[in-house]
């Protein structure tokens, strides 16, 4: 072959090698998973936030979002495993944010577990959430821990001696009064009576055989907004004399309606896993772009939604969008590596989390801190 | 002979098949056994771990029906004992309702199928339903209506009948999830017993290959040594085998054909050796007898008390020469007969004088000097005198053959002395020395330095000998030289061996007749033997008569029977040995009269012979010794009380 064919030989197969790596996809751009915890709106807002955070990084891969919008209705266990699977089935999926509800959460934490992908849970967290796997982690405290709260408050702020417990027979409602249940036993206070209910019960009566059987000092309870709302309005109406300490799920500003009712309440607290601090900037821009895009005010489980994409956005720039390291990173926050500093406060998990609760009054449009469980213990 | 130098860095082909056959079945096994491991293992494990939450479930949900059914039963009775129903009854249904916990634990409930979780799902809030009517019944009752409180329990039965409804549910599904496990089990497991059949097909085709290899190799060439070795065994020394490959048992053919060669060029060596020896005794008998006949005649004539001075010395020192052709005569004879064992107590420098008498003869030509270095109060040794002979013949051999490597002066020394209870006998040379490479395989048979000319079996045999008689031979470095020493066990107990002096050789008085009277019969074939003797005896005042063979020794004892019988042992006609056997039977009474004469006394016909070792004569004789034996005979007659006349 003469010198010249060789060349030729040579520029060709250059030329089919650049072609052949041009041609070849690059690798998939890495994508947070939002399941069932952000409508279009508030993955707007994300998305945003996402931008921002890649113009102000000078490393990391532009990062994006999978939004599976909730479920409209009831849950349904299968329709959000099966929206898990698919999550999980899709290589560019690094981590997902959610999903709404204990009991989608806990289910949707077996097929990320089995699939090994990191699930950050922003809100609704059940106690049993904890042993769920190491693949998954909880941002909010636990239905337990809020029992807990709401009877350290009540005995420390409050000075209650005598307790009873009302609460929604469902998992956070049984979470709750048994978390509620172990601190009274440890501050030796009086539970008189724990008193299951649901949508379907005569609260009339069962609040006026409660209070038949003894007065608390304070009635505490677990439930939705609007069963809060029913539970409260049919002690009031047999006795006005307890004040109430309830934990509502996260859903702390759709239990400002409580005190709207034609008949004058007792005293109302709710415990909030996260309240916005108005003299934080970044606070009070969040709260105020997510009003106008949401059309509500955020509530903590949408501030851990944000918290959750801005963490998992650091780890993808920190240690690469591979799911092993995205857990070990994960893992690691608070302990070889500084929490993060989120909206609500440093984010770690497991033993390293600390329970960012805060106990506000509830004042007909608005809410009050009236107390943490660090300032208290401090106190 | 050739050496067979040991093989070094020999390629190991066959070790290393073997090696490599033990390694794949070993992978094999490990293969098989793993293949079952990781594949029945890993899905009956996940059966296991799948099948153990459904189970739990399915009984969480058993347990929490009995309960609610338990708290139904407990509030149906409050209901209907309305009237007497106590305050405690209602606080503890209520604790009841209270203790409940979460239906099923999220380990659980995170391992069995999503539709599943959905039942349980629904089932828990029906649960919980029921559980929250219940409570209402409670308070209805606390309040004090009964009647309402019937109403409600009523009212729960029905959820408590859509939790049953749910229940069932459940449980199918959970059959047909433990179903469709199962299913998928049965299907690994048939996949690894596929797996499995394939292996073992795998192996048995993999173990028949290695098998036949292995036969061809291994099995094939050892059944044709076995077959070679039993020629061998019968002789066939000069079997040889094919060499199929380069490889051990290629290798060990041909060491195998080496060896025969060397055995069969060794029994050829040992043939010519063992003619040799047997042409030896012939000569030496007819040489006997003519030195039998030689010392005779000087004897008689030195008795001749007027012979002239110059005369006799010459008639001295022919008789001297002759005994001394008799000594070495004697002591050739006694090499090639030394395969006959006897062991006893051995004067070690008697058997070293022996030996170097019979390669004495190299000295003069060779220019060696002798150095004797004995101990003269050297104790017996436990031994063998001829087969020690031979050792130190082999010894002394090989230090004059080594040497020859080296110019005069020449020197050997032969040393004996005690130690530790052992006599040890050394020989030293001032040759060059055993080669380095040597030294290690110098009492390994077959090993020489001396090539064609050496058998490379002499120190072997050598050694052996000496340790069959519970000693030992090895070998040390001298400078310059070669030293090789020979232990022996002392003979405890036996006499210490005096200084060997040579045989005194009185020169009769001619004048005397010690014989006087005695009849004597001569039975010789060598006349110049015979006529001597009885010229002697007659001299000696015996009556001598002489026969030439056994048959007219017989003939002569027909006509009268002598005092004594002179008799030679190899005889034409009628040989000694069998005038003997005659006598045995004719005149017993003779065979204590008989006085053998031989050139050549083997010890098996020493054994034949019922006769005293003092009436065995060995030729060449001296005439004095003679007439002592037959002296020896007439006292034993008169002391029998036999009178000689």
């Amino acid at each position: 072959m003469s010198a010249l064919r060789r060349g030729r030989a040579v520029g060709a197969l250059l030329l089919l090698t650049v072609a052949a790596a041009a041609c070849t996809p690059g690798p998939a751009r890495p994508v947070i998973g939002l399941a069932g915890v952000a409508d279009d709106s508030v993955a707007g807002l994300l998305r945003d936030v996402l931008r921002r955070q890649a113009a102000g990084a000078t490393l990391g891969p532009a990062i994006g979002l999978a939004v599976r919008r909730p479920v409209a209705g009831p849950p349904d266990i299968e329709t959000e495993i099966r929206m898990a699977r698919d999550l999980a089935a899709e290589a560019s999926i690094v981590a997902v944010v959610g999903h709404a509800g204990r009991r989608a959460s806990l289910a949707s934490a077996a097929v990320y577990n089995a699939r090994h992908v990191p699930q950050l849970v922003p809100g609704g967290a059940s106690r049993l959430i904890a042993h769920a796997g190491a693949w998954t982690f909880p941002l909010a405290p636990s239905d337990s821990v809020e029992g807990r709260a709401l009877v350290e408050f009540a005995a420390g702020r409050l000075q209650a001696r005598r307790l009873a417990i009302a609460y929604e027979n469902d998992e956070y409602g049984r979470g709750v009064r048994s978390g509620a249940r172990a601190a009274a036993a440890r501050r030796r206070l009086d539970l008189l009576d724990e008193l299951p209910f649901d949508a379907g019960s005569d609260l009339g009566l069962l609040a006026q055989a409660m209070l038949a059987r003894g007065l608390p000092d304070v009635v505490l309870l677990a439930a939705s907004p609007r069963q809060l709302r029913r539970a409260v309005d049919a002690i009031a109406a047999v006795n006005p004399t307890p004040r109430f300490v309830a934990a509502v799920g996260g859903a702390t500003h759709a239990a400002l309606g409580v005190d709207s009712l034609a008949r004058p309440t007792p005293e109302l607290f709710v415990a909030a896993p996260w309240l916005p601090d108005p003299g934080d900037p970044a606070q009070e821009a969040f709260v105020r772009e997510f009003a106008l895009r949401a059309g509500r005010p955020p509530e903590a489980r949408d501030a851990f939604v944000h918290d959750a994409v801005q963490l998992l956005a650091t780890a993808v720039t920190t240690v690469g969008p591979d799911r092993v390291r995205l857990r070990d990173y994960l893992g690691s926050l608070g302990r070889s590596r500084p929490a993060f500093a989120g909206l609500t406060g440093p984010v770690a998990f497991g033993d390293a989390a600390r329970p960012a609760l805060v106990v506000c009054r509830v004042e007909r449009d608005r809410l009050v801190p009236v107390w943490r469980p660090e300032a208290d213990e401090a106190g | 002979m050739t050496t067979i130098e040991p093989v070094r860095q020999a390629r190991r082909p066959l070790r290393r098949l073997i090696v490599a056959v033990l390694v794949v079945t070993v992978l094999y096994v490990v293969a098989v056994a793993g293949n079952l491991a990781l594949v029945v293992g890993p899905a009956a494990q996940r059966m296991r771990a799948e099948t153990q939450p459904v189970l739990t479930v399915y009984r969480a949900l058993i347990d929490r029906a009995e309960a609610l059914d338990a708290a139904s039963q407990a509030a149906l009775q409050l209901v209907a004992e309305s009237e007497v129903a106590d305050t405690a009854a209602r606080a503890a249904l209520r604790r009841e309702l209270r203790a409940r916990g979460e239906l099923v634990r999220p380990q659980e409930l995170a391992r069995v199928s999503p539709a599943m979780q959905a039942l349980l799902g629904r089932a828990a809030d029906q649960a919980s339903a029921f559980e929250n009517r219940l409570a209402e019944v409670v308070a209805l009752l606390d309040l004090g209506r009964a009647g309402e409180a019937s109403l409600r329990l009523s009212e729960a039965g029905a959820l408590r009948d859509q939790f049953s409804r749910t229940l069932a549910q459940t449980e199918r599904l959970g059959l047909t999830d433990l179903l469709r496990r199962e299913e998928l089990l049965a299907r690994e497991l048939r996949r690894a017993a596929a797996a499995a059949t394939a292996g073992l097909l795998a192996g048995l085709v993999l173990l028949a290959a290695a098998l036949v290899v292995l036969w061809r190799r291994l099995a094939v060439p050892l059944g044709e040594l076995d077959a070679a070795l039993s020629r061998v065994a019968q002789g066939e020394l000069e079997t040889q085998l094919p060499v199929h490959r380069d490889d051990e048992m290629g290798r060990l053919s041909m060491q195998f054909n080496e060896m025969t060669r060397v055995l069969h060029a060794r029994a050829e060596a040992q043939g010519r050796f063992a003619a040799a020896g047997q042409l030896v005794a012939d000569v030496a008998h007819e040489v006997n007898n003519p030195l039998m006949a030689i010392g005779a005649l000087t004897d008689q004539h030195l008795g001749d008390q007027a012979l002239p001075r110059e005369l006799r010395a010459d008639l001295e020192l022919i008789r001297r020469q002759a005994r001394r052709a008799g000594q070495l005569l004697q002591g050739l004879l006694r090499f090639v007969r030394s395969s006959e064992p006897h062991v006893g107590p051995v004067d070690v420098n008697a058997v070293l004088q022996h030996a170097v008498e019979l390669v004495a003869y190299q000295f003069g030509v060779e220019e060696i000097t002798l150095d004797w270095q004995l101990d003269g109060r050297l104790p017996a040794a436990t031994g063998d005198a001829g087969r020690l002979e031979q050792v130190f013949v082999n010894l002394l051999s090989n230090a004059v053959q080594a040497m020859r490597a080296v110019p005069p002066p020449r020197r050997l020394v032969i040393g004996s002395r005690r130690h530790e209870g052992r006599v040890l006998v050394s020989v030293s040379d001032s040759g060059p020395g055993v080669a380095p490479g040597m030294r290690d395989r110098l009492f390994r048979p077959f090993a020489t330095s001396k090539g064609a000319a050496g058998t490379g079996l002499g120190l072997y045999i050598s050694r052996k000998i000496v340790r069959d008689l519970g000693g030992d031979l090895w070998h040390e470095p001298a400078a310059p030289g070669a030293r090789f020493v020979v232990a022996l066990p002392v003979a405890e107990g036996a006499p210490v061996p005096g200084p060997e002096r040579p045989a005194a050789a009185p020169v009769p008085d001619a004048r005397a007749r010690p014989l006087a009277g005695l009849r004597v019969l001569v039975i010789d074939d060598e006349d110049a033997v015979r006529r001597p003797l009885v010229r002697f005896l007659t001299r000696r005042g015996a009556v001598v008569r002489e026969a030439a063979n056994g048959r007219d020794g017989l003939a002569a004892l027909a006509t009268e029977v002598p005092d004594a019988l002179l008799v030679d042992l190899r005889m034409p006609v009628m040989s000694g040995l069998e005038l003997f056997q005659r006598l045995a039977t004719t005149w017993p009474e003779c065979t204590g009269r008989v006085v053998f004469l031989s050139g050549d006394i083997s010890l098996a016909v020493r054994e034949q012979l019922p006769v005293p070792p003092e009436r065995l004569l060995l030729k060449p004789v001296d005439l004095a010794t003679v007439e002592l034996a037959l002296q020896g005979v007439a006292t034993a007659r008169s002391g029998d009380g036999v009178s000689g006349s």
